[in-house]
């Protein structure tokens, strides 16, 4: 392995690079594969099986494609590469991914390439695993915090940019510095640095206050939720530009998601006690990087979302994201945060499509709560999908609409004098800009009751 | 929200149609209506030309409606909102609308001023562009469905309601099976209305005050007519007062009409959309990929032409029945063609095989005669006999036939026809083994001649069209359902019909050689590939097939059979040249003045086994006034004896019959019974009536379970089993699935409410517990997880028969779901512990691990009974050197209803089966010295399967392929994720040594029994040919 180029993907434009980036620093030859694409898809289709979900053939077919553009044959291309990936491709416990990436690359007649497949819980450290000894999965569990980070910012603020493209300029100036500095080994302390100077200038943006947006909870599959670009058809972008605010997950929600799985599998206290401690050093690492860019990073704890979803779907019942989507969604509802829950996975995604959304999709229409949208990808456009999310971003931003004004009623204000008010603010005033609330924006508009 | 607007145009252009309605003065003074055949813009010019002047505002509403909005720089108005308008408007007492259009079917639900909306997912697309093809395929008028009658008391036959792909499968195969054209156009009718309502309704009752609009509703009044009915049902199962269900006039309209009633703060959606694509493709969200052609060079294509001799002397008479086309040829008796005769599929296959075969008549020359004749197709199984054919050929064994025939090197035949794909590698007299298309790559042909239709093009000429395109859409190989919403996607955006013929005609090699053969390297086939199949007419699918082989497999040899149209029935002559004596040919005079008639129904289905074949009784009626009657449709030889009428009892075929057993369905009726007397440890559930599902988890640990609860105390008589799987438990209680999973998962639903719906025994207590992990006799892997349907499925079922928190169900039942691990045995005592102590009071801990151990002991001597018969049986084939069929599937498949009476079908066959379950687990199988743990320690071969099924199938699979006499076929469930990703190593397994394979990946809820029938007969075809081969005679 020490002799080969890794090849890192299997996340995010964002997170891959920095993941590359830090196992440079750490001496080794690693660069980033290029992002997943419905033409990398087609290809490995061609030689997996007939029915696998797309996200393995996503991947997978990354690596076709970064072999096909090095112009080399594929024989030689084997031989000098390696392939790291994350977990069985997304955190799908239940596919044989390994079984169908070794398919697939020999179809191609890259057989011979290595493929180290790296459980998330290894980013966690101290969790033994053959391919990334604990201080190289520390340094990469850094980078994925950062792309985190870098996505999070984007998220938060691109609803109420008014150009979005520059914001995400910022943010991938921002993510090849901090590349940089990872591969050059540089400390937390610089990356914090770049990370304060990204948040800074993005707050400088023009922005718009004043819009009532409506507010979506993206569940679904783990890996499509996570990912941009092609294998989403780049839903949470879209979402965003359509004018709604979206509350996505993170990677570091799987990783704490897999070592609460742990302490509940624990046999002794003393892994529970293990498990535990490296869930609170994750947390802090965060908790410091979203501080440098200055979003919330709002955190909900595992018990939390295992107690929320239990009378429903019990955590010990597992399989894709298992009780996390019904969880996520009950918080969002009971808070009254979400105008829609959108459920996003691959085509023909069991634990999703047939479990969870079985159990969701009656839960929120018992409350007559936010409404429910299923998407599921295939890699091909279609009309009719473009108009559900039409229609579903329309209602969401009608209810959204109707809630504020019904807020502003209650405090004896007029909607236009509010939005006027916030029409004002600058976009450092916006705090958590994933908090669409009506309270919030009244709040922010600085509109008190009576 | 909305403003009434007194005047103004509104247009609604949709997939397939556009609807133009002009307003003034708050009436409507015009509307129009019309296909736009794939040239929406021209359309919807042509009709706005066409009306008055409103002298207000245009707004244009629909799928593909924004383009025209940006070239009039009128207002845009999505879909929803402008129906919820007009509906608001024109019936303000509406709570329900159905649209259905031609790709989207849309749910609005009105509450108390709000209107939330659904819309289908992607299986359930394009219900109206189905219909369509459905007509199409069966030569019917686009109006044919308005005059449908549906009398009460018209049998509707069960058609798939999942897929539009599986629906059409079933019409044809029922009206080539000889059911009324009125009868299948019913359960195509009915599969839409149950589709609408698995998909979008998410097993909720709809709120009684129906309104259903769109085009097909408006123009098809049986679809009323059956919404009222599944409604009425529904409506009275959920004890939810009736209501109206009403198609209102102008219901094509309400969309177009709405848009003008709508508030322009509406249209940001649309705009934003616009603007939002063009910035996903600025940040690597792929656009439509397009391919130029305009460089392609000339291609020289090796394509024989068909020598043709005078039609004179002694002749053999060949008829393909297909799905989509009917080819009739003779030929003399060397094999050279002397006539052809080629037709579209009609429904009505009597008067198609009329019309081809008198055809063929007027192309007798002199001494001409038929001396021998052989069917295949379709029909064929309803021809053959009615017509007197001397063979009733299977459609691959004809086109390998007829292959060799022409080509007598060739090595691999690729047939295409309007429903399956076939690929046949050629042994040195039949076929050595084959690839057929799954359900959900069926179709493709067909699609190609709809799209050709759809946009008003020649299918003679659709071929030259796609031609003359300087580039192509890039569509996605497979389900023709995405094809045919990715065409009109690719409408949408802009592509021109030629491009678009271009694109799908590319796209058809990928679908045979990646999807289908699934072959990675085209060169372990053979070299020399012969093409078949009317699609090959279409010189585009040609130049595309001819590319990808040469591209891949430079060195093959391509040629397209010189009779490509008529090779099956070419195939079918020849073979019937090999029936011994005189022809039983009706001759042409009496085909010529017989009339047919035909009967199904309940009445004439065979009993002989539990495949309980539906027969159909054909009628043929001489001018003399004399009636001949046959029977057909029966999978074996026994139906032909079994009486029309039979007792109804569907005869036992759990013991042996002529040497075949069928352990498959002993295993699943013996597993809910009582395995063992069990030692008493509680009493304490004397008085409970306990429902435990015969579904998923149970077929895992029925023992277990059912001795666990009468160790308690439960009666043996008060453990509630329910049935088997069957058609008559869905029909009766499906429909209460929040999600449109796998058929086993769905069918789960309907076992629960079988059982809690018994109001003449009821429940107290349903057990359906949440089973995370099996125990197995696989090692070596990292986990034993179920399937994640398995174990949600309970879950599921919580949520959609409106469990509290406690569990408790409406009616008062106690739903029991405990998470159990069966490997973990601390883990799974702790959880059914509580679970139980939940309902019984009192019980005491010894008392629950003393009938837990009656459970374990139940469970493994069941394992072990099993195991037994399966290695006796294992042991028999080898003595007698005939292979016996292991059905590799996960534990559920033993369902009956699930495989659809396979088993059954194959023990009627003469071969014995078994599933997983009885395959030795230790030792060595002594006979044919297959080391069983071996197989099942899966360190070296599959460390990292985490999934139970998944191990022991591959497990099952090395079992095969050491053994000298097993062959496997695999069933899988349509969407079954977790079986995909085995499907290739299990294939490759299974086909160790050249023994035959079948693949039945996407069996779903109904019974597609010509595509059955075909695959089955082709691999036993192929099973005979390999056991001679292993007995060291000629294959």
């Amino acid at each position: 392995m020490k002799d080969t180029t890794l090849l890192v993907g299997g996340l995010s434009g964002l997170h891959d690079p920095l993941c590359a980036a830090a196992l440079q620093g750490l001496g080794r030859r690693a660069v980033p594969l290029h992002p997943c694409t419905n033409e990398g898809l087609r290809r490995a289709r061609a030689f997996g099986n007939h029915g696998q979900c797309n996200p393995a053939h996503y991947t997978v077919g990354a690596v076709l494609e970064h072999a096909r553009k090095s112009g080399l044959p594929a024989a030689e291309f084997a031989a000098r590469h390696a392939w790291l990936t994350p977990g069985s491709t997304g955190p799908c416990r239940l596919a044989a991914f390994g079984f169908e990436y070794r398919r697939v690359l020999e179809g191609a007649g890259l057989g011979a390439l290595e493929i180290h497949t790296v459980s998330q819980l290894a980013f966690a450290g101290h969790v033994t695993d053959s391919v990334l000894p604990p201080a190289e999965a520390d340094q990469v569990l850094g980078a994925v915090l950062l792309g985190d980070a870098l996505t999070e910012l984007g998220h938060q603020l691109r609803p109420w940019v008014l150009e979005p493209a520059r914001l995400d300029a910022l943010v991938l100036e921002a993510r090849d510095a901090l590349a940089h500095l990872l591969s050059t080994g540089r400390d937390e302390a610089a990356t914090e640095g770049v990370l304060a100077t990204l948040g800074a200038r993005a707050r400088a943006l023009p922005c718009a206050l004043d819009r009532v947006l409506p507010s979506i909870v993206l569940v679904g599959e783990p890996w499509t939720t996570l990912t941009d670009g092609d294998p989403s058809d780049g839903l949470v972008r879209r979402l965003e530009e359509l004018g709604a605010v979206v509350e996505c997950p993170r990677a570091i929600d799987w990783v704490r998601h897999l070592l609460f799985e742990r302490r509940a599998d624990a046999l002794v206290d003393e892994a529970t006690a293990f498990f535990a401690e490296v869930d609170r050093r994750v947390v802090s690492r965060w908790e410091r990087l979203a501080q440098a860019v200055g979003v919330p990073g709002r955190l909900i704890p595992p018990e939390e979302l295992a107690a929320l979803s239990h009378p429903h779907f019990p955590a010990s019942v597992r399989g894709g994201s298992g009780h996390l989507e019904l969880a996520r969604a009950v918080k969002a509802t009971l808070e009254d945060r979400v105008d829609l829950v959108l459920s996003l996975k691959p085509f023909g995604c069991l634990p999703s499509s047939a479990v969870s959304d079985g159990v969701l999709a009656p839960w929120l229409a018992a409350r007559r709560g936010p409404a429910f949208l299923a998407i599921e990808t295939t890699g091909a456009a279609a009309a009719n999908l473009d108009s559900r999310i039409d229609m579903a971003v329309f209602n969401a931003s009608v209810r959204a609409a109707a809630r504020f004004d019904a807020a502003c009623a209650a405090v004896s204000s007029r909607p236009d004098d509010v939005r006027a008010r916030l029409a004002r603010l600058p976009l450092g005033a916006l705090g958590d800009g994933s908090d669409a609330r009506p309270a919030t924006l009244l709040a922010r508009a600085g509109v008190r009751s009576g | 929200m909305a403003t009434s607007s007194t005047r103004g145009t509104g247009i609604d252009i949709g997939s397939t149609t556009v609807k133009v309605v002009v307003q003034a003065g708050g009436v409507v003074v015009h509307r129009a209506y019309a296909r736009h055949q794939g040239r929406c813009l021209e359309a919807a010019r042509r009709l706005l030309a066409g009306a008055p002047s409103s002298g207000g505002p245009t707004v244009v509403t629909g799928s593909a409606g924004v383009a025209f909005a940006e070239e009039l720089g009128a207002a845009f108005i999505h879909e929803v909102p402008a129906v919820a308008a007009a509906v608001r408007h024109l019936h303000p007492a509406t709570r329900t609308v159905v649209e259905l259009g031609g790709q989207d079917t849309k749910l609005l639900t009105f509450v108390e001023g709000d209107c939330a909306s659904d819309m289908n997912e992607r299986c359930a697309a394009g219900t109206g562009a189905m219909l369509d093809r459905c007509l199409n395929r069966l030569g019917l008028a686009a109006d044919e469905l308005t005059r449908l009658a549906l009398p009460d008391g018209l049998p509707v036959p069960l058609v798939s309601a999942k897929c539009g792909v599986f629906a059409e499968a079933d019409v044809i195969g029922l009206v080539k099976a000889g059911r009324r054209l009125e009868e299948a156009l019913a359960g195509l009718l009915d599969a839409v209305v149950r589709g609408t309502l698995n998909a979008l309704a998410r097993g909720r009752p709809l709120t009684p005050g129906v309104l259903l609009l769109g085009g097909p509703h408006a123009f098809i009044p049986g679809l009323a007519t059956l919404w009222r009915r599944r409604l009425a049902e529904r409506w009275a199962e959920r004890g939810v007062a009736a209501g109206e269900v009403i198609v209102p006039e102008g219901a094509q309209f309400f969309a177009a009409l709405g848009a003008l009633l709508c508030d322009s703060a509406l249209q940001q959606v649309a705009h934003a959309r616009r603007s939002a694509r063009r910035s996903l493709q600025a940040h690597g969200v792929s656009a439509r990929p397009a391919e130029r052609e305009a460089t392609r060079p000339e291609l020289a294509v090796e394509s024989p032409a068909a020598v043709r001799v005078p039609a004179q002397g002694p002749l053999a008479l060949g008829l393909d029945a297909g799905s989509t086309t009917v080819k009739g040829v003779l030929l003399d008796a060397r094999g050279a063609l002397a006539a052809t005769a080629y037709r579209k599929a009609t429904q009505d296959p009597f008067a198609d095989a009329r019309g081809v075969l008198l055809e063929l008549a007027a192309q007798l020359r002199g001494d001409g005669r038929v001396a021998a004749f052989g069917v295949t197709g379709y029909a064929a199984e309803l021809l053959g006999p009615a017509l007197g054919a001397d063979r009733v050929i299977v459609e691959t064994l004809a086109h390998a036939r007829a292959a060799r025939h022409a080509v007598p090197d060739a090595d691999v035949v690729c047939d295409v026809g309007g429903q399956d794909i076939k690929v046949l590698v050629l042994a040195a007299h039949g076929v050595h083994n084959f690839r057929l298309s799954h359900q959900c790559a069926a179709g493709n042909g067909a699609l190609l001649e709809a799209a050709a239709s759809d946009f008003g093009v020649p299918l003679e000429a659709s071929g030259a069209l796609a031609l003359s395109a300087t580039r192509r859409p890039t569509f996605s190989v497979g389900c023709a359902v995405f094809l045919d919403t990715e065409r009109v996607t690719a409408q949408r955006d802009g592509f021109t019909p030629a491009e678009i013929l271009a694109g799908l005609a590319q796209t058809l090699p990928r679908n045979v050689w990646e999807n289908v053969a699934a072959v990675t390297d085209l060169r372990t086939l053979g070299s020399v590939f012969v093409l078949s199949g009317g699609v090959q007419r279409n010189p585009a699918v040609v130049r595309a097939q001819v590319e990808y082989l040469r591209e891949r497999h430079p060195a093959a040899r391509v040629v397209i059979h010189p009779c490509a149209g008529e090779a099956g029935a070419v195939g079918a002559a020849l073979l019937s040249l090999e029936a011994a004596g005189p022809t039983r040919f009706i001759g042409f005079d009496a085909l010529a003045t017989t009339r047919w008639e035909t009967r199904s129904g309940e009445a004439l289905r065979c009993r002989s086994c539990l495949s309980a074949c539906a027969r159909v009784e054909v009628s043929a009626l001489t001018p003399d006034g004399e009636t001949r009657r046959i029977l057909t449709g029966q999978g074996c030889e026994r139906g032909e004896l079994s009486p029309p009428a039979g007792d109804g009892a569907t005869r036992d075929l759990t013991e042996e019959r002529g040497g075949a057993r069928n352990l498959v369905l002993l295993e699943a009726t013996r597993m809910f019974g009582r395995v063992r007397e069990v030692k008493p440890a509680s009493t304490r559930g004397a008085g409970l009536r306990v429902g435990i599902p015969r579904v998923l988890p149970m077929y895992r640990a029925a023992p277990l379970f059912t001795h666990y609860f009468e160790a308690l105390g439960v009666p043996r008589e008060q453990l509630a089993t329910g049935a088997a799987t069957s058609e008559a438990l869905w029909r009766g209680h499906g429909g209460h699935g929040t999600v449109d999973a796998c058929y086993p998962a769905k069918v789960a639903q309907a076992h629960v409410a079988a059982m809690l719906g018994d109001r003449s025994r009821p429940l107290d207590v349903l057990f359906f517990p949440a089973l995370t992990h099996a125990l197995t006799a696989v090692v070596g892997c990292v986990d034993t997880a179920s399937c994640p349907v398995v174990a949600g499925t309970p879950l599921v079922t919580a949520a959609a028969f409106g469990a509290d928190e406690a569990g408790r169900l409406p009616g008062g039942v106690r739903l029991l779901r405990p998470t159990l691990a069966l490997c973990s045995h601390p883990q799974l005592s702790a959880s059914l512990f509580e679970a139980a102590r939940s309902v019984l009071p009192g019980l005491t801990r010894p008392e629950h691990d003393a009938a837990l151990v009656e459970g374990f002991k139940a469970q493994r001597e069941f394992e072990a009974t099993m195991e037994a018969l399966g290695a006796r049986l294992i042991d028999d084939a080898l003595q007698a050197r005939r292979a016996a069929v292991v059905m590799i599937g996960r534990p559920y498949h033993a369902d009956p209803g699930l495989h659809h009476h396979l088993a059954s079908e194959l023990q009627a066959l003469g071969r014995s089966t078994l599933s997983l379950r009885a395959l030795p687990k230790k030792g060595l199988q002594a006979s044919a010295a297959v080391d069983c743990e071996a197989v099942n320690d899966l360190r070296e071969a599959a460390p990292s399967l985490t999934n139970s099924g998944d191990g022991e199938k591959l497990a099952a699979a090395r079992f095969v392929a050491r053994h000298p006499y097993l062959v496997a076929i695999e069933i899988s469930h349509f969407k079954c994720g977790q079986d995909a990703s085995m499907y290739g190593a299990i294939a490759d397994l299974a086909r160790t040594g050249g023994r035959p394979f079948l693949a039945l990946h996407d069996l779903d809820e109904t019974r597609p029994v010509a595509s059955l029938r075909l695959r089955l007969r082709t691999f036993l075809d192929a099973v005979e040919r390999w056991e001679r081969a292993q007995a060291g005679g000629p294959s």
